[in-house]
Formats: structure tokens, C-alpha cells, sequence
């Protein structure tokens, strides 16, 4: 999902100025005091180079000078307009492609008019689009789960070879999931990744380094040795240890989770879910095969009931949080434990409002002992931890509208995805605020992290975590049917229920499993069971 | 002007009869075409809609369904009478109306009255209680219930806690998120009618009050013989349309709680708003909404039916 902090508003500004501030200090200290040349040598030694050059500019309008890349001639587009609707959210996203599109427009001479839409509002505007026939865009950001209604309903245009085989666009380096099955359909790529996506966790170094907390915990009982939790059950465990007790003067909470109806508090109770639902001999998670579903399923209902069993731990009012409130309260040293997309991450280093710098580990989602067999009905204890990476929203992407040949701007369009999505300028969208996170091989060189402020020995182990995700044998690659919004939205109504205390958790979960019949009925069931077991490959 | 300069000065004169057609027939389909803009803009924008919603309701029409709209008669009903997600969020509606309202009107009232004395700074007053409803109500519920009610860092917490309550939290439980929404939209809403109200105060009759006055009437009998019973023709219209108002409250629910915790402060026009726009149901929200717009006609028609009648009496 890429998202991005709602107190970072500012935070581009904001970091540019620190930023640059700290760096002109810096080099001017270090070459004053001792000779050296520092930052500012580093900087000089990057004229020679174009990547280290651009990475070294916080200015999203100097990088999209430096990283421009256009396959065609000055003026080549005149006149033209292209309109883009994409994700106006906490400042980032479109206003930051904003920027960076200036050197493109001056370059071709075509504008790009922005239409921007807010995070809730992006999968119902794009559905009413198509359904209505009235598109008004030429480039969708979309996430890649929507490309069932997208790609399926053949709203897209396919990805040029001029595009897919130019050398700055650089398609192998993209990372294996975003080259196939997402962002492509029926074997055609169409979209161009923009941002990769998975769930891990962050947790508190310094919390579970705490000598102290760490003797209360063998006294109290504690199982194992006090530290980063490895499975879930040690998430609850935790958090049910920390409830009441501080650290360095402040109350110390454990896990944050998110339960406000909003249409993301979905991902957050996949994510809980992942490690017993997701067995490694079966390639199905959210349904069988025969789009039977298995949200109520006894590693589903376990889920929501170890989240609702967290509330009593957790700060106050966490049942109307939502995932901007979790970041926000995370990187402002409330809570523990977070497991979300990888902007915490980098939030913890870019943000102004960042409390945590240097006291954030990565990692990826937590296993569990035992996981639900759906196919045995039966809970199976297997030799090693289970452990099942969720790559939630499977990244933002762009795709190209056959509105756009109506309008005769496909070529301009294409030229703009290139320059947006290339693998210079995606390298620096996600070291800097942009709510991108890595999506390419290349972006997970921690040394080009520095330039953000990010320690190379944190960076590491922040990147190891998403490419481990990215890369795990039993990952969940997220829902890419048809509907899926309203899949998500219909559990989402429904299990919250169970979190305002009307139903137990079984029963807001078998609701939802009827909510999600009805919809795959709705959308033709046949077609719906074999558009999933061609998204899960079998 | 004379008759005679009318009839030859003036362009408007009945022209002489076609044989073999009556003479009213041309000035009807006159009538007729003056009509026909009005005609056609109501069919166009009222009847048509209108319609159309209601075959919507009849449908399971989802809108990234490629089989589009298709019948499901009863369908949508019956899922609604069966949706407790429904009749919860029809329950919140009342407990906004049903307690929303008269905590407003007391409140309004009071200071309506207040602010029809002549006291220093009446017209300051008078603008600054006008202020919250000049706001955006996303404004409102975003600088009273997400800023100063937060529970992590708002000033109201902070204070409390101060004070040495523990664990404050305006919106942990359902029906502690319930009253305060309710107080955030009062703030918002009762300028609507204290404006009514003031305006109501300060077009009655000085001189009956005056008359009251000096034949020893007390405040207090002022008030209840004359002065309520004198303001219930426009009370009754403010509480009617706030009722109207309140029924559709959906802004500062959704910036607020968004609904929850669960679907605790769901309201119907929240439910219809996730249903229809953000999981594009659109068929089984637009039967919730035909189900409301009963709902709320039923309840202003018991409204003006019981406390109208009463007026009247009063009247």
C-alpha cells in the first residue's frame, strides 16, 4: 500500500530543510575542522555519476530533471494533454509525482492535468469509471489486487515493447512477483509497477533490550528468553506483559492493530491470520479452490479473537484506530510492536515526527507452531515454525486506459509511465517521502539508503526483511479477482461487529463467509473460481 | 389605456379564428407549451430519478458485475429486514433524533433568549454562537472529535487526566462513541436553531409583552404563557427540518469514529454510503435507501401530525 504518515504532511518540506541544512552543516564542519572534505567530497565524486547525483538531491523537482528519460525528440507531445488520476494522500503520491513530472512536461511540451482521489475513495471512483463507461483518466495508479476489474474488464492498454524492452525502464529488474502474475492478464503485461507491497513487522529494539523489562518477564513467568517476538503467540503474550508497565517514563504498550471500518483495517487482520491460515502444502488462503470461503475458518476466527483479546492491552480508543493513527503512534513511540507496510521503516528515518530513529527492528510477519489445514480440517504442528509472508495490496501500479486512444495521448501516456516508473527515479521515490516502497532488485542496496538518513546496518536488515517477504516459498500473494474491494469491505463490516462486542468472533465471521458467497455469486461463480486458481498459478 | 388603444396598440391580440378550428384550441397548446419546459425539467430530474431508484432497489446491480443491473425482486428487502447492520444503524439514527434533537432545542432556546436581552456585546455574542455552523461539519469533527477528543494526545484527555481520571477515552464503547458524537454534532447544530429561534423571539408582538408586563405578569409566566406558545409555529418548523438534517448525519460520523468501534455510531446514511459507493453495491443500498426515505417521511409525518396539532390547539 505505500502509505505514508498523516503527520508527515509536511514532511517533505520539512526534511528537505532539515536535510539540506544538515548536510551543508556537516560537509562545512567536517572540511573546517579536519580537512576532510565528508558529505560534500561524496556529493563532488557525484557529478561523474547520474544515480548517486540523483540520490543525493532531496528536491523531487531536481530529480525529475536528473532522472528524466523520454524516448523522444524535445516538443514530441505539444499540445497534448494527459490526465492522470492517482492517490492524493498525506501529501504524497500524486504531489509528489507532481514534481517530478515538470521536466517530462517541458521536455514533450504535453501537460498532465491531476485528478486526485483519496485513498477510500480510489477503488470506488475507478469501479464507477468503468462501469459507467466514463473515463476520464488516461493513466490509473490502481493497485495490483484491482486488476481483476481492470485487466479482466480489458479497460487497459497493453505494455509497448518499446517500454518493456528499454534498457532505463530496466522490466528485469523488478522483482519476480511484480513481473508476473501482477500487473499482468491471460499472460499480457499491462502495468507498470510504481511500488511493491507486503506486510512485516517493526518492532522496538530498544524495548526488548531492556534489562529490566526483561527480568520482570522471567519473573513473571515469561516463556523463553525475553526479545523480539517470533511468532504470534508471542505477540499476545507480549502485549499482555506490557499492559500497566513503563518504559523510560512513558507507558509501554504491545502489539497496535487496526480496526476501524475503513477499508483497510482488512489487511491488518490478514496479516494476524497469515501464519495460521497459510499452509505451506496448499497454495489457497482467503478461499478454496472452489471459491468455498475461508474467512471463517478456525485460523480466521483465531485471528480476530487474539485481536480482540489485545484491546484490553492495548492504548486507549485502538478500536477506532486506523492504519494512519497506528503509524503515527508508532513512530511517536506508543506501542511496541507494528506490523504494517514498509513505510514504517522509512518513516522512522525521514519523518520529522519521528520519535524512534535508531530504535526500530525489521522483520518479517510473525510464524506460528501450528496452522490450519483447510483440506484436513484439523490444526497440523509442523517441524519448523510456520511462517507466511502477506504481500498486502501487492503495490500501487500504472496502467494506461484505452480512454487514452480516444484522446490520442497513448504515446504521451506511455512516455510518462516510462519516466515515472524508471529505475533511477523509483530508487529515489523510495528513499524519500513518496509513500513508494522498494520494488526493484536495485532498490535494495542499503548504502543508497544513507542518503536518507537511514544507517546502512539498519537499512540491511529493513531491506532483508521486504525482499524475505517479497521472496518467501510460502508467501500470500494478495486477492486479484474481480471484486475484491467488496470482498474486503463485506468481512471488514462484518468482523468489526465482533470488535464492538454485538457478535462473537465465529459469528461475524461466518456472516461475512455468506457476504462473500453472495458476491462471487453475484459476479458469476465459475468465472470467479477460475480467474483464482489462475491467479494462484494451478 | 383604453380598451381601444389596447386592442390596436398592443401585439396581444387573440388572432382571428382559422375556419374549421375552435378558438380555444391554439391558446391550450399555448398553455401547454409554457408548461412543457417545467414538464420536462421535473420528469427529467424528479420523476425519472425517482423511478429509476426504485427499479435499482429491485436489482442486484454491482457495479463491476458484467451481467450489469439484473431483477432479483424481493431480494434486497427481505436481506434488509434479515441485516442487523441495518437495524442498528436505523437505531443510531433515532437515538440522534430522539435525544439529539431535544438536547439541542433546550440548549438553543436558552441562548436564543439569552441573546434576545439587551446585554453588552449581544451582537459579538450573536456572531461568535453562530460561528460552528458556519464550519465545514468535516472541520468540526475533525478539530473536536479527532484533535481536542483524542484520546493519545488531545488537550481534553490530557486534562482529565490532569485531574487524575485514568484511561480516558471519549469514544472506547459504543455508547460512550454515541454521546459524543451526539454532543460534537449538537455544538455544530445548534446555531441552525438558535438563528430560527432568535429570529422567532424578536418577531413577537412587543406590544402584547409589554401588556403582560404591566399587568404583573412574572418572567417566568411570561415564558410559559406567551412566549413558548408564541414560538412554537417556527420551533416546529426548526425542529422538523433538524430532524430531516439529523436523519442524513453522515460527515462528522465518518471523520469522527468512522462508524465504529465495530458499527457502534454506524448511522443508515453512513451504511448506504459504504454499501453503495465504497463496495459499490449499489442495488442493495439504493433498496436501504427507499426503506429510509419511508422511514423519514413516516417520522415527520408523526411529527407534524402530533406536536403540529398540538400548535394548533395552542395557536
Amino acid at each position: 500500500m505505500a502509505e505514508v504518515h498523516r503527520n508527515r504532511s509536511h514532511a517533505l518540506s520539512r526534511s528537505v530543510s532539515r536535510r539540506s541544512i544538515v548536510k551543508a552543516a556537516a560537509g562545512a564542519a567536517a572540511f573546517s575542522a579536519v580537512g576532510l572534505p565528508g558529505k560534500a567530497y561524496r556529493r563532488a565524486l557525484a557529478q561523474d555519476d547520474p544515480r548517486a547525483r540523483l540520490l543525493a538531491t532531496s528536491d523531487p523537482e531536481e530529480a525529475g530533471t536528473i532522472a528524466l528519460r523520454t524516448q523522444v525528440p524535445r516538443g514530441a507531445f505539444q499540445g497534448q494533454t494527459v490526465r492522470f488520476q492517482g492517490l492524493s494522500n498525506a501529501n504524497f503520491h500524486v504531489n509528489v509525482f507532481r514534481p517530478l513530472s515538470r521536466a517530462w512536461e517541458e521536455h514533450t511540451g504535453a501537460t498532465v492535468e491531476w485528478i486526485e482521489v483519496t485513498q477510500a475513495d480510489s477503488y470506488p471512483r475507478m469501479s464507477q469509471a468503468l462501469a459507467s463507461n466514463t473515463v476520464n483518466f488516461d493513466i490509473l495508479e490502481a493497485s495490483g489486487g484491482w486488476e481483476g476489474d481492470l485487466l479482466g474488464g480489458g479497460h487497459c492498454l497493453p505494455m509497448p515493447d518499446a517500454v518493456r524492452n528499454d534498457p532505463g525502464y530496466a522490466f528485469d529488474d523488478i522483482v519476480p512477483y511484480l513481473q508476473t502474475p501482477t500487473r499482468t492478464w491471460d499472460g499480457m503485461l499491462y502495468g507498470a509497477s510504481i511500488d511493491g507491497d507486503m506486510h512485516h513487522f517493526n518492532y522496538r529494539k530498544d524495548v526488548f533490550a531492556d534489562a529490566d523489562l526483561a527480568a520482570e518477564w522471567t519473573a513473571s513467568g515469561g516463556q523463553g528468553a525475553f526479545g523480539p517476538p517470533q511468532t504470534w503467540q508471542q505477540v499476545q503474550a507480549y502485549s499482555q506483559f506490557f499492559a500497566g508497565k513503563q518504559f523510560e517514563g512513558q507507558p509501554v504498550y504491545g502489539i497496535l492493530d487496526s480496526f476501524r471500518v475503513d477499508n483497510t483495517s482488512q489487511y491488518f487482520f490478514h496479516s494476524r491470520a497469515s501464519a495460521y491460515g497459510k499452509h505451506p502444502d496448499d497454495p489457497a488462503f482467503f478461499f478454496d479452490l472452489d471459491m468455498t470461503p475461508r474467512i471463517n475458518s478456525p485460523a480466521f476466527v483465531r485471528a480476530l479473537e487474539e485481536m480482540i483479546a489485545g484491546l484490553e492491552y492495548a492504548p486507549t480508543d485502538q478500536q477506532n484506530a486506523d492504519l494512519l493513527q497506528n503509524l503515527g503512534n508508532f513512530l511517536a513511540g506508543t506501542g511496541t510492536m507494528c506490523h504494517w507496510w514498509a513505510d514504517v521503516g522509512s518513516n522512522v528515518n525521514t519523518s520529522a515526527d519521528s520519535l524512534v530513529q535508531g530504535k526500530v527492528g525489521y522483520a518479517t510477519l510473525p510464524s506460528s507452531p501450528d496452522v490450519y489445514n483447510a483440506q484436513t480440517k484439523q490444526w497440523d504442528t509442523l517441524p519448523q515454525p510456520n511462517k507466511a509472508p502477506y504481500l498486502a495490496f501487492l503495490g500501487w501500479g500504472l496502467y494506461v486506459m484505452k480512454a487514452a486512444e480516444a484522446e490520442g495521448v497513448v504515446d504521451a501516456s506511455w512516455d510518462l509511465v516510462s519516466h515515472l516508473s524508471g529505475r533511477d527515479v523509483s530508487a529515489w521515490m523510495n528513499i524519500y517521502p513518496s509513500g513508494m516502497n522498494p520494488w526493484r532488485e536495485s532498490h535494495f542496496q542499503a548504502p543508497e539508503w544513507e542518503a536518507s538518513g537511514f544507517p546502512v546496518a539498519e537499512a540491511e536488515e529493513y531491506l532483508a526483511s521486504i525482499r524475505d517477504s517479497y521472496n518467501h516459498p510460502n508467501r500470500i500473494v494478495d486477492l486479484r479477482i474481480p471484486g475484491v474491494g467488496q470482498y474486503w469491505g463485506a468481512a471488514e463490516a462484518e468482523w468489526t461487529r465482533a470488535v464492538g462486542g454485538e457478535v462473537t468472533a465465529q459469528e461475524a465471521l461466518d456472516a461475512a463467509a455468506l457476504r462473500w458467497n453472495e458476491i462471487t455469486d453475484t459476479l458469476g461463480r465459475e468465472r470467479q473460481i477460475e480467474l483464482y486458481r489462475a491467479s494462484l498459478g494451478v | 389605456m383604453t380598451d381601444r388603444a389596447f386592442g390596436q396598440g398592443s401585439s396581444i391580440v387573440a388572432p382571428a379564428a382559422r375556419p374549421g378550428k375552435r378558438p380555444g384550441m391554439n391558446q391550450g397548446w399555448q398553455r401547454r407549451l409554457f408548461l412543457l419546459p417545467a414538464v420536462i425539467l421535473t420528469l427529467a430530474f424528479v420523476i425519472f430519478p425517482t423511478l429509476f431508484g426504485l427499479y435499482v432497489s429491485f436489482t442486484d446491480w454491482q457495479l463491476n458485475d458484467p451481467a450489469g443491473r439484473v431483477f432479483n425482486g424481493l431480494d434486497n428487502f427481505r436481506g434488509i429486514a434479515g441485516d442487523g447492520r441495518f437495524w442498528n444503524a436505523l437505531r443510531n439514527n433515532f437515538v440522534f433524533v430522539g435525544i439529539g434533537i431535544p438536547l439541542q432545542y433546550v440548549v438553543a432556546l436558552g441562548l436564543a433568549l439569552l441573546l434576545n436581552q439587551e446585554i453588552r456585546g449581544r451582537k459579538f455574542f450573536r456572531v461568535v454562537f453562530l460561528l460552528p455552523f458556519m464550519m465545514s461539519p468535516v472541520a468540526a469533527g475533525w478539530m473536536i472529535g479527532r484533535s481536542l477528543m483524542d484520546a493519545q494526545r488531545g488537550p481534553l484527555p490530557e486534562l482529565l487526566r490532569w485531574l487524575g481520571f485514568e484511561n480516558v477515552s471519549f469514544f472506547e464503547t459504543g455508547a460512550r462513541a454515541v454521546a459524543s458524537l451526539l454532543l460534537i454534532d449538537s455544538w455544530y447544530s445548534i446555531p441552525f436553531l438558535l438563528v430560527m429561534l432568535l429570529a422567532g423571539l424578536q418577531a413577537l408582538p412587543p406590544e402584547v409583552m409589554e401588556a403582560a408586563r404591566i399587568d404583573g405578569a412574572t418572567g417566568w409566566q411570561m415564558f410559559r404563557d406567551m412566549t413558548f406558545p408564541l414560538l412554537l409555529p417556527i420551533s416546529l418548523t426548526a425542529v422538523v427540518l433538524r430532524a430531516v438534517f439529523e436523519f442524513k448525519l453522515i460527515d462528522i460520523i465518518l471523520v469522527v469514529t468512522g462508524g465504529g468501534p465495530g458499527n457502534a455510531t454506524e448511522t443508515l446514511t453512513t451504511y448506504i454510503y459504504r454499501r453503495g459507493v465504497q463496495n459499490v453495491d449499489v442495488g442493495y443500498a439504493t433498496a436501504m435507501s427507499q426503506v429510509f426515505l419511508l422511514v423519514v417521511i413516516a417520522t415527520i409525518t408523526l411529527i407534524l401530525a402530533t406536536v403540529g396539532r398540538r400548535v394548533r390547539e395552542v395557536m
